[in-house]
């Protein structure tokens, strides 16, 4: 510094600092710096806002297969068994942290639902599995995703133990029926966002919570059946006749090809016409499996292979005396017989129209869905007329004892209750005449009681593709699974134990020995 | 130089060169910078010019990074749209054949049933519109194209193609139903 010159002095002759300058240079650097600092922080700071939009990306879609695996992980499990059905109706299953990737976890729950009414099998009513209703939360570091999905079954297994195999198709005991179709159907993902639209949602631990989002799911089923009615029309036009789209189209160029594709709309059908339409066009197509992802061709091939059968029924051996009994105590038309090929079919088989029961529903006469309860339609379409059975009891009073022949007033008289169809033709066809009666007896003649009939004897209808032999009504009853949400609601706190789910039927009463002065006939 | 000059008696240091008016016998104030203060005040410059130039590359550096992650945001996004509706859908209708060639669309018929088509618009948006419902959702714009072909039954592939300035990205997945009927 002593080589520098001296300062310059200021005004009032004080020298002027010598920093001042230097300063200049400093606050520049500064500024410089302090610009660089906030340039270098931000720049970092929109690196990790882009790299953390990334991430939420990237762990959004892990966490939709995280939720889709949970839903096949509980499929697996029950196509065994309820790992948790010895003694609950509930369970929960964690998917080991091995399996999944870190800071990974599935939940599943899964909940028993009883069919509304319980069935009798041999000496007992039971309450039956109607469906399980499975449950999926799958957390990945801050995030949440959860999954539903209804397993069903038929035929539906026993309510008790852990089998979702369904019982005997006769229900004559609980041994495991030979086939059951059983499927996750439903499936559905829900983003956290999602649950605030659901009431009362709290956690899926909680069961009100699980119920709370079942039931907000249960519309979305309920329309997803009435949808598939309406658009299905269009969509089979789409699939044959759709063969070309252009790289880019207006919204008005796609509006009018598929409305110009969909043609007809479908008539102002009913929600009952709906649902039957629903499960009619699945039945039509079903080919007794549930594993449905086949090639068009396959589904066709599969389809020929399928069935309708009527299953066995006793032959009427009505006789001839039986029958002219029978039409002379009930009149004309009576009796009457179920005719194959009109009344039921025996057999059905794949045909021009289609499947075996597409062929089915036009020999039936059905050419639209009925509107009547999917439950009504099943009872009605799935069992046919095979028999008229009729009875009723009869008794011939004031007959002569030694008829025809000359009888004075004090000839005897009996009443007659035996002999069987030609006995009762015999004395009916005489009832007016004085040779087999005596009239002077207080109700002389021919008396019929308890008249019966005609009582329908029903026959189910089975869907048959060996070595599978089902009844129409159990397949009819899987689809109506899709539609119905009707069951049981078991308190959380019931454990399961035959004294809770299988109830003893009352001892038949008696109806007592036969009154000895009536004859009867029945056919 | 030539200005100091006419100052008699005063002379620079070795290797100092004095500029400007600094004082003297009339005693005005020395207010000249010397070289070296002139050569480090260059270099500072030169230092920030330079640190402004790095930080002007950085700063388009750091632009091109987020356009191109915001871009694969937007793909991945896409996909993740499009492929929850593709999983939950009940059937897929166009493609319905297995095939090769690549269309243009998918239709399917989704979780409920609705028939809803997946395509660009003519100003390059990918948009899925539900035809039952009438609704049109924009994905996202600048795409390229959409392309979709039935690998397999039941198992649909698209390729997602997406384009703005030179920026060019392509997304592509596959995936199956399960919600299926027969």
């Amino acid at each position: 510094m002593a080589c520098l010159p001296p300062r310059p002095a200021t005004a009032s002759g004080l020298p002027q600092p010598r920093h001042s300058r230097r300063a200049i240079a400093l606050v520049v650097v500064l500024v410089a710096a302090v610009c660089m600092l906030a340039f270098f922080a931000g720049f970092q700071f929109f690196s990790r806002t882009e790299y953390r939009h990334l991430e939420r990306i990237l762990t959004n879609t892990s966490l939709d297969y995280l939720v889709r695996a949970g839903l096949n992980i509980a499929e697996d499990k029950l196509q065994h068994e309820r790992w948790y059905g010895d003694s609950r109706t509930r369970g929960v299953f964690e998917v080991p942290s091995q399996y999944l990737p870190p800071q990974a976890r599935i939940t599943i729950y899964a909940d028993d639902y009883a069919r509304a009414e319980p069935r009798i099998i041999g000496s007992y009513k039971y309450y039956m599995l109607d469906h399980i209703k499975v449950y999926v939360e799958a957390s990945l570091r801050d995030r949440t995703m959860y999954g539903f999905g209804k397993f069903i079954m038929s035929p539906e297994p026993l309510f008790l133990g852990k089998s979702t195999q369904g019982v005997d198709v006769s229900f004559q005991t609980t041994n495991p029926a030979s086939y059951t179709f059983r499927k996750m159907i439903h499936v559905k993902l829900l983003r956290e966002d999602d649950l605030e639209n659901i009431p009362n949602f709290v956690s899926l631990s909680d069961f009100n919570s699980r119920k709370a989002m079942a039931r907000h799911i249960v519309d979305e089923m309920h329309l997803q059946a009435k949808n598939y009615a309406r658009n299905l029309l269009l969509s089979r036009k789409i699939k044959k006749n759709l063969t070309q789209t252009q790289p880019t189209c207006s919204l008005g160029d796609l509006r009018s090809l598929l409305g110009n594709l969909g043609g007809a709309s479908l008539p102002n059908y009913s929600d009952h016409q709906l649902l039957n339409h629903f499960i009619l066009e699945n039945l039509k197509n079903f080919f007794m499996t549930t594993n449905w992802v086949v090639s068009e061709r396959d589904k066709e091939e599969e389809l020929r292979k399928v069935r309708i059968e009527i299953g066995h029924f006793p032959p009427d051996e009505l006789n001839s005396e039986t029958r002219r009994a029978i039409q002379a105590i009930f009149g004309p038309p009576h009796p009457k017989e179920a005719r194959p090929g009109i009344d039921f079919f025996p057999e059905v088989r794949a045909g021009p129209n289609g499947s075996a029961f597409a062929e089915f529903l036009l020999k039936q006469g059905i050419t639209a869905p009925p509107d009547k309860s999917p439950a009504d339609f099943q009872a009605e379409l799935c069992r046919a007329i095979t028999d008229y059975d009729y009875t009723c009891l009869w008794q011939a009073n004031g007959v002569w004892v030694d008829y025809p022949g000359p009888h004075g007033p004090s000839s005897p008289t009996r009443t007659v209750c035996e002999g069987g169809a030609t006995a009762f033709l015999m004395y009916w066809e005489n009832r007016n005449n004085p040779e087999y009666f005596n009239f002077a007896v207080d109700g002389a003649g021919v008396k019929i009681s308890q008249k019966t009939g005609p009582i329908l004897r029903r026959t189910n209808y089975y869907l048959v593709k060996p070595p599978i032999f089902m009844p129409l009504a159990m397949v009819f009853n899987f689809f109506m699974k899709y539609v119905d949400e009707s069951y049981t609601y078991i308190p959380d706190a019931v454990v399961k134990n035959e004294d809770n789910f299988r109830i003893q039927l009352p001892p038949e009463e008696s109806t007592g020995s036969a009154d000895p002065d009536w004859a009867g006939l029945s056919g | 130089m030539t200005q100091t000059a006419g100052f008699a008696g005063l002379r620079s240091p070795p290797g100092r060169a004095i500029l400007g008016y600094h004082g003297g016998r009339r005693g005005h104030p020395q207010i000249g910078v010397t070289l070296v203060e002139i050569l480090v005040g260059v270099a500072l410059l030169g230092l920030l010019l330079v640190g402004l130039k790095f930080a002007i590359r950085l700063n388009r550096s750091a632009m091109t990074s987020m356009e191109k992650t915001d871009l694969t945001a937007r793909l991945r996004n896409s996909s993740i749209i499009i492929g929850r509706a593709l999983s939950l859908a009940t059937e897929f209708l166009y493609p319905a054949q297995v095939s090769q060639n690549f269309a243009h669309q998918i239709i399917f018929r989704n979780h409920r049933n609705e028939i809803v088509a997946i395509f660009v618009t003519d100003q390059n948006v990918l948009s899925m519109y539900n035809y039952t419902t009438d609704q049109l959702l924009e994905i996202t714009p600048s795409t390229l194209s959409f392309k979709s072909r039935l690998v397999k039954d039941n198992l649909m592939e698209y390729r997602i193609e997406i384009k703005r300035d030179q920026y060019h990205f392509v997304i592509q997945n596959q995936l199956s139903t399960c919600n299926t009927l027969p």
